[in-house]
């Protein structure tokens, strides 16, 4: 069954510029540059019921617009929005008691109050009755371990601790869908770990579908069964997660007690030298698609003493580079 | 270095373009009013002097009193306090500069820049509309007066900044203090409108050094000759101004010094 | 209306409680609130302190208005005004798309977020200033009262009006702070008797910008001084709630298809 279902968005923004000096400053006062950005041009997609749908995309693709428009607080140049019968932005205040939206960047919670509190004042915003709010709100403090942590103020809390409160915000309505805009920006492996597991724990028992926008590959992996690429307003891929070729390369910056062997370094299979820092550090790719990393860690070290290592995932743009080529 | 200060802070201030136009409009329209009160408190008594003010006396002493806190006042304890807060004040005490004397370059720069953006607009729209209310005074003492109280008030509002070192949030406690400084020293109006007790009590403290006495040189209400005593002098109210402006470096430097080594010893 | 009221409640509950979390400081901030707003009173002493004052008008009267301004000030500031301060924050760290997720009137929901516990000070130190006042006027009747109250409360409608107008400002040009300077000279202007301006302008602020509804108007009718100003700026500010009201909105919508 879909539930929503977008076609010919489009969205431009227009921006001021104001050039750089004190000349220009003064100009600035008189005159100012027009910039228009196609933020989206004119995208269509369908999701069904119960999907969890990831955004993925560069910084400024576009993601983040859809994201607005289809929460209902952004309106669009045009283009139609159908979600469970309503027009996001045309019924915005009946239609936005349906959904529900974690902000990584924006906090539905008071700083210097509980997060239990702010829980309150939602159940009144949203006229949420008084059993139905008991409940939810103790399955959610089971779910995510937060029966102490809504008792203290926010300004105390961890980041990670936060998210979790926030995504009782986002939940206490029982909304149908889930918007959430990089959820996970900023949070530890563990913290990371925990929304993740809500994230499919409500999208099984309660049948709740997900949007969901990231530049982090692994959220979208772990958690998606389609996806979305968007890079400079335009949908490049739409489709199972499984059709999606995710890189197995990673970036590793290693650091040695000995100068570096470069002529051997260079000869090893599947690894490729991306930058000489110095005599002792280098940053190189790996593939680990036919072999463990560990392995290839390994082969890389032949044998010296490693000071340092810093493994990464290969950024977003790479990943979209190669749906390009095909 | 130091032009560089100043170019970077008037790049600051045009960026606030809507400030300004605010300022230069806000200004003029309370005046407008104060003309307005004053004019009909005069025609309703139909008295000519009140407390040795004439009527363009009074709209001039209002007039003149506005420039001076546009060319005077600071708000170095907010800077302080956001800077103790934030706990970038730490930086200063690393580095080789004197908060101080660095606020003071900065505050010179944009007191310079309101002069010349603020003042002379506001200046300008003061002629072409109240040109009969206004008197021609006494510039060049006034103008030393203006200049000894410019580093009074910031000493003055540097110490109240300084309250930040002891006390967590002293945000309203300024603004208690703001307002009287303010009214101890003239803004409002002429000190010698209010009962003589309060104006006594007034004149023992270093506030009215602000505005009252710079503005009244202005007006000329201090004579450059001897005849009637010394304490009636341009020199003499100089002198105390001088004084109390010492005082202030003074004691500002005792409470910097306390303040210093509270700081480093909490290690916030 | 009445579920926008129990959030309302719920908000102010919310925010006083934030702020007893440091006592000392709030009650600090409160009494700056009052004393900041004695500047008013404080001119009107001087004024009669040295001179017979304006005409036909005595001293306690005066104070009067400024009891009233104070009053009506300090109550639209609490209950919806921190809408402006509020439009400055909430766009600074991009959070008005927080407002807009709420399935609530947009404006509705902004005010009750804007609720402002500081605010809560000038309204007491109004009421006190006034009754001070009215302590010290003979031949004060019921129906004064009533006609007072009624002019009041089309009072807090002009700082509404104010107040919506304030807030699109900052949405659609410019965030500042300075905007409440503009805010004090309509306050300025409303604290002194028609009499003293001349006929064009007494004439602007009984019709185009109904400011004497906020504290000279309320006094007049108070002491039995009625006159047929008094229905045309209550006609005015009528009028001016659907234009800003108007204006507010489209300035939202405007903003929301800006995407901040």
């Amino acid at each position: 069954m879909t539930i929503i279902k977008v076609e010919q968005l489009k969205k431009e923004y227009t921006a001021y510029e104001r050039g750089e000096g004190f000349l220009e400053a003064v100009k600035s006062l008189f005159k100012r540059r027009k910039k228009v950005f196609r933020a989206l041009k004119g995208i269509d997609f369908s999701v069904k019921k119960g999907d969890i749908v990831g955004f993925l995309g560069p910084n400024g693709a576009g993601k983040s617009t859809a994201l607005k428009i289809l929460s209902g607080i952004l309106y669009p140049d045009s283009g139609n929005v159908n979600i469970m019968g309503f027009t996001p932005w045309k019924d915005r205040k009946k239609y936005v008691s349906h959904i529900g939206a974690v902000f990584g960047q924006k906090s539905q919670l008071f700083w210097d109050l509980p997060p239990l509190d702010a829980f309150y004042f939602q159940k009144a915003i949203y006229k949420i009755n008084e059993d139905a709010f008991q409940e939810q709100l103790k399955k959610f403090i089971k779910m995510l371990h937060i029966e102490d942590i809504i008792k203290r103020p926010t300004r105390q809390l961890s980041l990670g601790e936060r998210m979790r409160c926030e995504f009782v915000m986002a939940m206490l309505h029982q909304p149908k869908i889930i918007f959430l805009d990089e959820p996970t920006i900023g949070l530890d492996i563990i913290a990371k770990g925990t929304i993740r597991n809500f994230i499919r724990e409500i999208n099984k028992e309660q049948r709740v579908t997900v949007i969901i926008t990231s530049h982090d590959l692994e959220d979208i992996e772990n958690l998606c069964n389609k996806v979305i690429i968007i890079n400079k307003g335009d949908i490049v891929f739409d489709d199972k997660i499984k059709k999606l070729k995710i890189s197995r390369k990673k970036y590793i910056t290693i650091s040695f007690y000995e100068k570096i062997n470069l002529k051997k370094l260079k000869k090893l299979k599947g690894v490729r030298i991306k930058k000489i820092i110095s005599d002792y550090i280098v940053r190189l790719e790996v593939n680990t698609y036919k072999e463990y990393l560990d392995e290839i860690i390994k082969r890389i070290r032949m044998g010296k003493r490693i000071k340092d290592l810093d493994i990464r995932e290969p950024p977003i743009v790479d990943v979209i580079k190669r749906i390009y080529k095909k | 270095m130091k032009l560089n200060i100043l170019k970077t802070y008037w790049k600051e201030s045009l960026a606030y373009r809507a400030e300004y136009l605010i300022s230069v409009f806000v200004v003029p329209m309370r005046f407008f009013i104060l003309v307005f009160i004053w004019s009909a408190v005069y025609g309703a008594n139909q008295a000519d002097v009140i407390q040795g003010y004439t009527l363009s006396n009074l709209i001039t002493y209002f007039m003149i009193s506005t420039f001076v806190f546009i060319a005077i006042f600071n708000d170095v304890e907010k800077t302080l306090e956001k800077e103790i807060k934030k706990g970038d004040f730490l930086i200063y005490l690393l580095k080789p500069v004197n908060f101080p004397v660095l606020e003071f370059m900065k505050k010179i720069a944009r007191r310079f820049f309101a002069i010349l953006i603020e003042i002379l607009p506001i200046m300008i729209i003061f002629i072409l509309f109240f040109k009969e209310y206004l008197v021609m005074g006494k510039i060049g003492f006034f103008l030393i007066s203006v200049g000894i109280a410019f580093v009074s008030s910031y000493v003055i509002y540097l110490l109240i900044g300084m309250m930040a070192f002891w006390l967590i949030n002293i945000r309203s406690l300024a603004w208690i203090l703001d307002f009287a400084i303010q009214f101890a020293s003239g803004l409002f109006f002429p000190l010698n409108l209010l009962p003589p007790t309060i104006e006594k009590i007034l004149s023992f403290l270093p506030f009215k050094y602000l505005i009252f006495v710079p503005v009244n040189m202005y007006l000329g209400k201090y004579s450059t000759g001897f005849e009637s005593g010394f304490t009636n002098t341009v020199y003499f109210q100089l002198l105390i101004q001088l004084l109390w402006c010492f005082i202030l470096i003074l004691f500002a430097c005792f409470v910097w010094k306390k303040a210093i080594r509270r700081f480093s010893g909490v290690g916030a | 209306m009445r579920s926008f009221l129990k959030l309302w409640f719920k908000s102010a509950k919310l925010q006083i409680a934030r702020r007893m979390a440091y006592r000392g400081e709030y009650f600090i901030s409160l009494i700056a609130m009052f004393i900041l707003e004695l500047i008013g009173p404080l001119l009107i002493f001087i004024i009669y302190f040295n001179s017979e004052g304006f005409p036909g008008w005595t001293f306690y009267e005066v104070l009067l208005v400024q009891g009233i301004l104070l009053t009506v000030k300090g109550f639209s500031f609490f209950s919806f005004a921190g809408i402006i301060w509020n439009s400055n924050v909430t766009l600074m760290r991009g959070e008005f798309d927080i407002v807009l997720l709420k399935p609530r009137n947009t404006l509705l929901m902004f005010i009750c977020e804007s609720f402002d516990a500081e605010d809560i000070a000038k309204f007491i130190g109004g009421l006190l200033i006034t009754t001070y006042a009215l302590s010290h006027i003979n031949g004060i009747t019921l129906v004064g009262i009533g006609l007072m109250i009624a002019l009041m409360i089309l009072g807090v409608g002009f700082y509404f009006i104010i107040a919506l107008l304030a807030s699109s400002f900052v949405f659609r040009f410019i965030r500042t702070f300075r905007i409440y300077e503009v805010m004090d000279i309509f306050e300025l202007v409303g604290r002194y008797p028609k009499s003293i301006y001349p006929k064009a302008f007494g004439t602007l602020f009984t019709t185009l910008i109904p400011i004497f509804i906020i504290a000279v108007f309320p006094a007049n009718a108070l002491l039995g001084r009625l006159s047929i100003d008094m229905v045309f700026a209550s006609v005015s500010i009528i009028l001016l709630i659907f234009i800003s009201l108007k204006i507010w909105f489209a300035t939202i919508r405007r903003y929301a298809s800006a995407g901040g």
